[in-house]
């Protein structure tokens, strides 16, 4: 499920750079062993929210469906545990996030909401081979979608079935992230219920046992109000914001190479290398020292936004929109 | 001012580590046209950096970045290497460049980082050669030719096409048309998470050149 990291990193960096004259981005991963019920709250708890912000949680995993427990639709995370004392219910999840009090809360799910046997999948999605374009994708239309106020909830199966996957990530998630595609293209209407309508369609998944049905389940609680305010990138200092600035090309050449030193002081090790990785976030498709990445990405007129991908600062993982 | 915030906690399990051996790797129809995508970006920002090098409306700071990034794209940053081709180890004291003009029948092989220098002098901030400026600008799209193993490592070739102007102290100038010929290595790598490749550029040689 590596690549499943890769491709929600891959998507959150498309949308930062698109968004990049509304909204600050500061995204946390967590993965492995570092999946815990404690963990999350700890993240969660520490998170300094104010009232216009936007909080977006996913959760991409094993998951399942406590026994007579149908008045609860919402799956519970399993954690990387077969102890489900350790499992995280989803709604607790809401629940945690929705006490910080922003202005949206969206929380995510692509996992089973039902036992999983572990059944091998088809691949249903066709991979697309170019390199990931921002053309043709309309900012505004975002802008719209996460001026909603309220909270958002979405799973990848209703209660009581499987969540499918294939070599690609979760069928939910890239089902969802097409949809997102369709809106930045004006193909669907730019608010939570058009888009969550389009991205929870029905899958039909062939498996080693039959064909079976996925259906996503989703609910919102918004009233649509709305407002803009513009962003102060200077008060960033994460190595998300900083590569943003590098590859900004409104800023002078000159002023953005002069910040390179800094970046590599702050951010990365002596020995620190980048990988860059192709748009079917699997095939790792350079390897490069940190100084030449950053110099390479500022002078090139192709690259207009990375995708950070890892939080390694030995090997940092990227992924190049172009 | 207040600034707005998206959080995004991304919460997954079972990485799957894959093993591989670094020799003979083998790299499937998928990867390959990943691979051949990452060569035609490296060369496209190769013959970028070479037409910024020379343009004089840049800084002399610019321009000496635009000098070293190509050398960042290329093997051993234009340094000798060593590469094994056949269970042999081959040496090269460094990435070549072959040069031509319309003038001469023969071409000529000099390493790059010293043609870089003498198309653009970092410390003078003027070129090298018998020209008082020089312009170069890309032509035609670049192609990429067929992926093929070599050793432990794989190769392909990319052409591009390049408008080379040379403008000379009494007014002359000197233009020519070459299409040209770069070397590119794929070397298989180990990551902490899987295998990756390290694409890096090659020799440059000449299949021709035409007056304009």
């Amino acid at each position: 499920m590596a690549v499943e990291l890769s491709n929600v990193s891959k998507n959150f960096g498309i949308l930062e750079n698109l968004l990049e004259d509304n909204y600050y981005f500061s995204i946390t991963r967590i993965d492995g062993n570092n999946c815990t019920k404690e963990n999350i709250k700890t993240i969660i708890d520490e998170l300094d929210v104010e009232p216009q912000d936007v909080v977006f949680t996913f959760y991409g995993g094993h998951g399942s469906h406590a026994m007579n427990n149908e008045e609860d639709p919402w799956p519970q995370f399993c954690m990387n545990t077969s102890d489900e004392r350790k499992w995280l219910p989803m709604a607790l999840v809401d629940k945690w996030v929705s006490a910080k009090n922003p202005r949206l809360s969206i929380v995510m799910a692509n996992c089973c909401n039902k036992e999983q046997n572990g059944v091998s999948v088809k691949p249903m999605w066709a991979n697309d081979d170019r390199a990931t374009k921002l053309d043709g994708l309309n900012a505004e239309a975002f802008v719209k979608l996460f001026n909603a106020k309220g909270r958002v909830m979405s799973t990848s199966s209703k209660l009581g079935q499987y969540s499918w996957c294939n070599p690609y990530g979760g069928l939910f998630t890239n089902q969802f992230w097409a949809a997102m595609q369709k809106l930045g293209e004006g193909k669907i209407n730019p608010d939570w219920e058009s888009l969550l309508n389009e991205a929870s369609a029905e899958l039909t998944i062939r498996t080693n046992d039959g064909t079976v049905k996925q259906n996503p389940y989703y609910k919102t609680y918004l009233n649509g109000k709305t407002t803009t305010k513009h962003i102060d990138k200077d008060k960033t200092n994460t190595l998300t914001a900083a590569i943003s600035k590098l590859v900004d090309k409104s800023i002078n050449q000159e002023t953005r190479l002069a910040m390179i030193p800094d970046i590599l002081n702050k951010h990365f090790k002596a020995n620190s290398k980048v990988i860059s990785v192709a748009s079917d976030m699997t095939t790792n498709v350079d390897l490069e020292d940190a100084p030449d990445f950053l110099r390479r990405i500022c002078l090139s007129p192709y690259i207009k936004g990375i995708a950070i991908l890892n939080d390694n600062p030995l090997y940092l993982k990227v992924h190049e929109l172009r | 001012m207040k600034n707005r915030i998206i959080i995004s906690c991304l919460v997954l399990i079972f990485s799957n580590i894959l093993l591989y051996s670094q020799t003979k790797v083998e790299i499937s129809e998928t990867e390959k046209k990943h691979l051949s995508e990452r060569v035609l970006q490296k060369v496209e920002e190769f013959t970028k950096s070479l037409s910024n090098m020379v343009n004089e409306s840049l800084s002399k700071e610019v321009r000496t970045h635009h000098q070293q990034n190509i050398l960042g794209l290329t093997m051993a940053k234009g340094e000798p290497y060593d590469i094994i081709i056949d269970d042999q180890k081959h040496h090269s004291t460094g990435v070549k460049m072959v040069t031509s003009s319309v003038n001469r029948s023969v071409t000529k092989s000099q390493l790059l980082k010293k043609y870089l220098t003498r198309l653009y002098n970092p410390i003078t901030g003027k070129p090298g050669m018998n020209y008082h400026s020089i312009t170069i600008e890309t032509a035609d799209h670049v192609q990429v030719e067929n992926i093929q193993r070599e050793g432990d490592h794989y190769v392909c070739n990319a052409i591009f096409y390049q408008y080379f102007r040379g403008k000379r102290g009494d007014g002359t100038s000197y233009i020519d048309y070459t299409a040209k010929r770069i070397k590119c290595y794929i070397i298989p790598t180990e990551l902490p998470d899987g295998k990756g490749f390290d694409v890096k550029l090659a020799d440059i040689s000449v299949i021709e050149t035409r007056r304009i």
